[in-house]
């Protein structure tokens, strides 16, 4: 058992140096290319959160 | 001839054989023909009397016999045999080439060298009590390990001074020192005590060698002895005969004393079904034993019986005797160990500079025997018993009347039994946690401990390099409502506000929230930062949040890491949120997020108070080196006026939370094993019957 946390250890390190050198996000929302004609549409353009967030204000 | 040998041949007195004195300090001599203990004085040979035949006690030292310590040559001269209650034990007379003499006791395979001492301030015998500690000047620190009345039984050889030989008993303490030391005192005279302070050796260092008038080396005999039952009549065999002091018969189950080769019937026990035969060997340690005794003992606690076996076991080649003890399917190996080795502390013993804790203190009674033993066990016979653990090792404390015994015991897995004894079935684990047992989980946390400390500070180490390597502000400040010239081609241009303000700047002006609708003037060019906005920009009722866009300058990116946007805002009293991407110029990729604020403040019954804050912020991964423009819509409390908004973008900041979920998981393994340890040393001390620290 003693053995398996070493290993654990070493994995658990390797895979935050990757994650802190790399810049590695939990994101739920993804990039993605947004052509200037669809911000352009009619109504207006509004981010993904903008309709999602349900947040209307605290109190 | 050394000056301690100066060899005088005289006739004996008793039987006229020749007698040699050949210790030139030696008074009396043991007439090998007839056995008269013959005295020379100024006066002549004296005939002091005959002395009783010496008894077979397996010694494996005999006279003659040349040996050396710690480089000094002696020869074993003479030979006295003690008796006490518990046994025979004898006293070899050894005689060093440079005049001094020396006792070597040997008893049960264990060897001491005591040399008399100078008169010292020695507290006379009543005085003394088992565990007592003394203090022998610049001798040390001693324990009264035994105080006995012993007889002299018999002797031969050469004798430093006459002993009354088969006199009564005369009282004598054994003591016990650190390191080994042991030392003797001898009441034999009250008003004039002898102190003997010496150290127990192994037989090795005694380094003998073959003496020129008996040969060789005396070896270890391994004998046994048939003896009839005078109870039943059935043959029974003493496996060591030279040392027995008690046997049962297997017969017949009696109890029977055993007294210089004679059996006297003492008392019939029940009989007892023993997992290993008496009389089986084991091989524990490297050394093959002798199963010669089984002992069954009994404490009460809380109107509860405890009972646990004690199993015999002897070495004939060292004849020295070890303990096998079984306590509810717990095995250990007990061997004793010197009293004044040991310190004494209110809730625990210091051994060998280990701390042994007080487990528990019973009061035991011997409820069942068989098989043989070298001291004159009884049933029914009581002693004071402590036990100190430090897993998987023990310290036992005996106490009777006389004695004081201490024992160290190490714990044996029943796999380990099983197979010393060439056991073929497997003995059953006991339930619960044994008293030594060791914990199990200690290993592992122990073993786990380090790498956690060494995983975290690497853990940290990354964290801090990381934040030192890419750590950098890319944009900082409020966005403008002019698109810049990279987006201006395709980006439909922000809303204006309907009442520009000076606090306006932070954010292209707009809309004040949800229920406050700007005029636009759909006319207005796009791109502009005007008082007007697209048509398809102005705020409407189902549209109340249009012409409320921010940009920033284009900043550049420069290197593949994550990017912290921080929003501060001046909301009081109320809240604002923006919605907004992150565009990469180049190629219109855009990257959302969300960020609001909310922070209220006040004072309810003279006491203030706060909720919320005016700053927020959130993360992008690995966002791509480039040309980026952050782009923002806000909305705000409507009843309130717009708040000012400034955006600080940090590219490569080192993530706390990061490291905290490492550090986390780095140590659960270690806490949940140390979890487990606390539970099973809690296992461990439900069976002490002392209160716990």
């Amino acid at each position: 058992m003693a053995k398996l946390y070493k290993v654990v250890v070493l994995a658990v390190l390797a895979l935050y140096a990757a994650v802190a050198f790399s810049g590695w996000e939990m994101e739920s929302a993804a990039q993605k290319p947004q052509p200037p004609s669809v911000r352009t549409s009619p109504g207006g353009y509004r981010s993904f959160h903008f309709w999602h967030t349900g947040f209307h204000g605290g109190k | 001839m050394t000056q301690a040998f100066n060899t005088k041949v005289a006739s004996c007195p008793g039987c006229g054989a020749p007698i040699t004195f050949e210790v030139g300090s030696a008074r009396v001599r043991i007439c090998d023909h007839c056995r008269s203990a013959v005295a020379r004085t100024d006066r002549g040979l004296e005939n002091l009397g005959k002395v009783a035949d010496l008894v077979p006690t397996g010694a494996r030292l005999a006279l003659g016999l040349r040996g050396k310590l710690q480089g000094h040559a002696f020869r074993l001269a003479g030979r006295i045999q003690m008796e006490w209650e518990q046994g025979v034990w004898d006293e070899w007379y050894a005689v060093f080439d440079d005049g001094r003499f020396a006792w070597i006791s040997e008893a049960q395979g264990r060897y001491t060298v005591t040399f008399r001492h100078a008169k010292r301030a020695i507290p006379p015998f009543e005085k003394l009590a088992p565990g007592q500690v003394i203090q022998l000047e610049r001798l040390g620190r001693f324990v009264v390990a035994d105080l006995e009345q012993a007889r002299y039984l018999g002797a031969a050889g050469e004798l430093p001074e006459a002993v009354p030989l088969g006199g009564a008993p005369v009282p004598s303490a054994d003591l016990s020192g650190g390191e080994g030391a042991f030392a003797t005192i001898d009441y034999s005279d009250p008003d004039d005590p002898q102190l003997y302070a010496g150290r127990e050796v192994p037989f090795e260092a005694l380094q003998l060698a073959g003496g020129a008038e008996l040969g060789s080396v005396a070896q270890p005999r391994i004998s046994s002895a048939q003896l009839a039952c005078p109870r039943c009549g059935g043959l029974l065999q003493l496996v060591a005969p030279d040392q027995a002091k008690r046997v049962t018969c297997p017969q017949c189950g009696s109890l029977l004393d055993v007294d210089q080769g004679k059996l006297v019937y003492l008392t019939t026990l029940k009989k007892q079904e023993l997992p290993f035969q008496l009389g089986s060997k084991a091989r524990f340690f490297g050394v093959t034993w002798l199963l010669i005794g089984w002992l069954r003992r009994r404490c009460r606690v809380d109107a509860v019986d405890y009972d646990w076996d004690e199993y015999l076991l002897y070495d004939p080649k060292s004849a020295g005797f070890r303990f096998l003890v079984e306590s509810d399917g717990h095995w250990s190996w007990a061997e004793s160990i010197g009293a004044g080795d040991l310190e004494q502390g209110a809730r625990g013993v210091t051994w060998k500079g280990r701390y042994f804790k007080l487990f528990s203190a019973v009061q035991a009674k011997v409820v069942g025997v068989l098989g043989e033993f070298y001291w004159a066990v009884e049933v029914g016979e009581t002693a004071q018993v402590r036990d100190y653990v430090l897993p998987p090792e023990g310290l036992s404390y005996e106490a009777s009347r006389a004695e004081v015994n201490w024992s160290h015991a190490v714990y044996l897995q029943p796999e380990e039994v099983a197979t010393a004894f060439l056991e073929k079935r497997p003995l059953p684990h006991g339930p619960g946690v044994g008293m030594m047992q060791p914990n199990r989980f200690r290993a592992q946390f122990d073993a786990s401990r380090p790498w956690a400390w060494v995983g975290a500070v690497l853990a940290i180490a990354i964290y801090i390099a990381a934040g030192v390597g890419g750590h950098k502000v890319v944009f900082s400040g409020p966005l403008g409502a002019t698109p810049p010239a990279t987006l201006s081609k395709s980006e439909p241009a922000p809303a204006a506000p309907s009442v520009p303000t000076s606090s306006d700047a932070a954010v292209a002006p707009g809309l004040p929230g949800t229920g406050a609708p700007a005029t636009a003037d759909p006319s207005s060019a796009p791109g502009a930062a005007s008082s007007t906005a697209p048509a398809e920009h102005a705020p409407t009722p189902d549209q109340p949040w249009a012409g409320t866009i921010g940009f920033s300058e284009p900043f550049q990116i420069e290197s593949r890491r994550n990017l912290e946007i921080e929003l501060g805002s001046s909301v009081e009293n109320g809240w604002a949120f923006v919605g907004g991407e992150l565009i990469r110029t180049s190629d219109d990729v855009v990257r959302p997020f969300y960020l609001e604020t909310s922070y209220y403040h006040g004072v309810d019954d003279g006491e203030s108070w706060s909720e919320g804050s005016q700053a927020a912020s959130t993360f992008m991964g690995r966002v791509e080196p480039g040309e980026y423009v952050l782009r923002g819509e806000l909305g705000w409390d409507p009843s309130k006026t717009r708040p000012n908004l400034t955006f600080r973008l940090t590219s490569g900041v080192p993530r706390f939370t990061h490291l905290l979920f490492v550090l986390v998981i780095l140590a659960a393994f270690p806490l949940v094993t140390w979890l487990r340890v606390s539970a099973f040393e809690k296992a461990r001390w439900e069976e002490s019957n002392l209160e716990e620290d």
